[in-house]
């Protein structure tokens, strides 16, 4: 007697091993992968408070100006820094160990080590902060955080490292997607970038000449070889997920990659156009800043191009809108760095709010809403339960859409016409201080709504946590678009 | 790509070229070490230089002011008498950090001390920016100052002005006095002359036109 198995049988079973392999992988991955986003939530909040003390305290200089631990130049770089390390290294190292899990096919192991990482990181984050209001900040740009809150946050990172690796080598045979190259370069860019940096600036600092270049060649290289990576790994993952068919094109993404790859780590010094270092240099860091639009273009058509396909589904998957919206400011911030670049532009914008609205559209449109999408994505996979509200999403999305799109205007409009207030002696310095009050006024105005948004997302992620599971319930969809 | 090692040796290999030009070719340049201060100054003096450097940078006076001046050909820095020349990366060799800055909410200080040579200007300044500059929207910074009662009768030469009519003195005998703190910030203010000793580098480049 034989059994015949039917082809149909047979798929089902195929997909029902894949499914299992899946559940497998997010199970493994859930404790390490929670921990991040909940601590990285942690950290957006308390960014966000800092960020409306610094920006309101900027127009109104009289709030709170009694404690020297609320002085505008603590809790400026207190801002930046917990965003930074905080929220979105964090937010990143979530979502790429969780990707890179499902790409490699391999359940993370150790998690232990993964949970240690996290608790270094937040320990880090914390000492930094408290360094830094407690009077202890270095002052340098972008590595603000006191010796020991640096030196725990390297060591954090060394088991992301290690849990990259071995997902890397526990593969399953074949093709590597490109999410899974720009996953493995990053995991190395940033502890290079951020060691380098922290050995010659900060344990033992070189001359004080020599300290800008690598300031800003590491305070650059943070946004193009650490966050932009792993959100551009999480779009080329996510676009194609979402709407069921492949990239646009293999061969653009390898160009996107290694001309990212080779001319990014070369732009750090177009922040330092028109000051006191030789031509060479910055010429230098011009040219690679102009040859970035090769990898932007490349990223850019494979994102729209393939996001294009069945772009109606930003009327109800909240992943697919929040990624689109950020696929769209990484090709806008990109094209308007370049530009930035440019002598002529550089000359009025360089010392003014013009670049504090550019930085806004890379690290929060790009980046923050980028990680926005991915969680929206990661989260219900990995906890088996669903998003609770789709009004809540909704109220993030466009608190934070709106938001940002309104912050960068004002600043970047209110930049323009104070680089070239500047730029006229007859202007009197006082006087470009009082003309900037309202477009200061306004960026306040859109930060709250961005916090407004924060605290949406933060109450969908607490109550989902809160909810109990339900292994077979339907995705929550956003329904209607606004 | 079917192999990780392709990548990574990219990644590296493309990262370490960079890492050579900007990080360790300036370093090579410019000196590993941090300098002492010119022997010009005598050492209680330095010390304390040194130690409103720390000031400057634990209050984040970085973020508004700027400390480097652009050539006439990129920007009128000398229109408005920041600096006779511009800077260049030797004025900061005698720096712990150097504070170049990358926005100007305020004016540029490379040449503060020049400018603005009066200890009692700036401590006023630094305890209410408004009393000396109307509009600044600088934070105050009287956490850098002491309360300290008027002992026989006699105010302290130091003691910045509490309102509008100069009164050194508050209604309950009280004045305020520049901390240890704020002596330190502004013996480094007043050190602020960067553009002063001509430098052979400065001289711009003959026009190519």
């Amino acid at each position: 007697m034989s059994v015949e198995v039917s082809p149909v049988t047979l798929q089902e079973e195929e997909k029902e091993r894949s499914r299992k392999a899946r559940a497998a992988m997010d199970a493994a991955a859930a404790g390490p992968v929670i921990h991040y986003f909940a601590s990285a939530l942690f950290w957006l909040i308390l960014g966000s408070v800092l960020a409306m003390l610094a920006s309101i305290k900027l127009h109104s200089p009289a709030l709170l100006d009694q404690a020297d631990w609320l002085t505008f130049g603590r809790v400026r770089p207190a801002h930046l820094t917990t965003v930074a390390y905080g929220w979105s290294t964090m937010a990143c190292i979530g979502v790429g160990l969780w990707l890179m899990s499902r790409l490699c096919r391999a359940s993370m192991r150790h998690t232990g080590w993964l949970h240690l990482s996290a608790l270094l990181l937040n320990l880090g984050n914390l000492a930094g902060v408290i360094g830094i209001l407690g009077g202890r900040s270095t002052s340098i740009e972008w590595l603000e955080y006191p010796i020991e809150a640096g030196c725990l946050i390297a060591a954090g990172f060394l088991p992301v490292m290690w849990a990259f690796v071995d997902m890397a080598r526990r593969r399953q045979p074949g093709h590597i997607y490109v999410s899974q190259w720009y996953l493995m370069a990053a995991v190395f860019w940033f502890p290079l970038l951020y060691i380098t940096v922290q050995a010659l600036m900060i344990w033992s600092p070189v001359a004080a000449p020599a300290q800008p270049p690598m300031n800003w060649w590491y305070a650059h290289n943070v946004l193009g070889l650490w966050f932009t990576p792993v959100c551009l790994a999480a779009a080329y993952y996510l676009i194609p997920k979402l709407i069921g068919k492949p990239i646009h094109s293999y061969y653009l993404s390898l160009v996107g990659f290694w001309s990212l790859a080779f001319f990014y780590a070369w732009n750090g010094m177009h922040h330092l156009v028109g000051g006191p270092y030789p031509a060479w240099m910055i010429g230098l860091s011009i040219v690679a800043s102009f040859m970035m639009v090769v990898p932007v273009i490349a990223v850019a058509v494979n994102h729209h191009f393939t996001a294009f396909k069945d772009i109606g589904l930003v009327r109800t998957s909240p992943t697919f809108r929040f990624v689109v919206f950020a696929t769209f400011s990484y090709t806008a911030v990109s094209l308007q760095g370049s530009s930035m670049a440019f002598r002529s532009l550089n000359k009025v914008t360089h010392f003014t709010h013009y670049t504090i609205g550019h930085s806004h559209l890379g690290m929060y449109a790009f980046v923050t809403m980028l990680l926005f999408g991915a969680i929206y994505y990661i989260l219900p996979r990995v906890t088996g339960r669903e998003w609770p509200s789709a009004w809540l999403i909704r109220v993030h999305f466009w608190c934070c859409g709106l938001g940002v799109l309104y912050y960068v205007m004002a600043l970047s409009i209110g930049g323009v016409f104070q680089g070239m207030w500047l730029l006229d002696e007859s202007v009197p310095f006082h006087a470009i201080v009082e003309r900037m009050l309202p477009y200061l006024q306004q960026r306040s105005y859109a930060g709250m709504a961005m916090t407004v948004g924060h605290l949406a997302f933060i109450t969908s992620f607490i109550w989902l946590l809160l909810r109990s599971p339900q292994p077979a319930s339907r995705p929550t969809l956003l329904a209607r678009a606004i | 790509m079917h192999q990780f090692k392709f990548i990574f040796l990219g990644a590296l290999g493309t990262f370490f070229s960079a890492w050579l030009g900007l990080v360790l070719l300036p370093v090579v340049h410019y000196g590993a070490e941090a300098k002492a201060l010119e022997p010009g100054a005598p050492l209680p003096e330095r010390e304390l230089i040194r130690r409103g450097e720390q000031v400057y940078a634990a209050n984040g006076c970085v973020y508004c002011h700027t400390q480097q001046v652009r050539s006439p050909s990129y920007g009128n820095d000398h229109l408005r008498f920041w600096g006779e020349r511009r800077s260049v990366a030797a004025d900061y060799e005698n720096d712990t950090i150097a504070f170049l800055g990358t926005m100007r909410t305020g004016p540029d200080l490379s040449n503060v001390g020049q400018r603005l040579s009066s200890a009692a200007w700036h401590y006023q300044h630094l305890y209410e920016p408004l009393s000396t500059s109307p509009g600044s929207v600088m934070p105050a910074h009287r956490f850098l100052f002491e309360r300290k009662p008027v002992e026989n009768g006699v105010v302290d030469p130091e003691a910045v002005a509490l309102d509008a009519e100069g009164n050194r003195v508050d209604a309950e005998g009280y004045q305020r006095v520049p901390s240890a703190e704020a002596r330190a910030l502004v013996a480094y203010l007043l050190s602020l002359q960067r553009t002063v000793t001509p430098r052979p580098e400065a001289e711009e480049a003959p026009s190519l036109r």
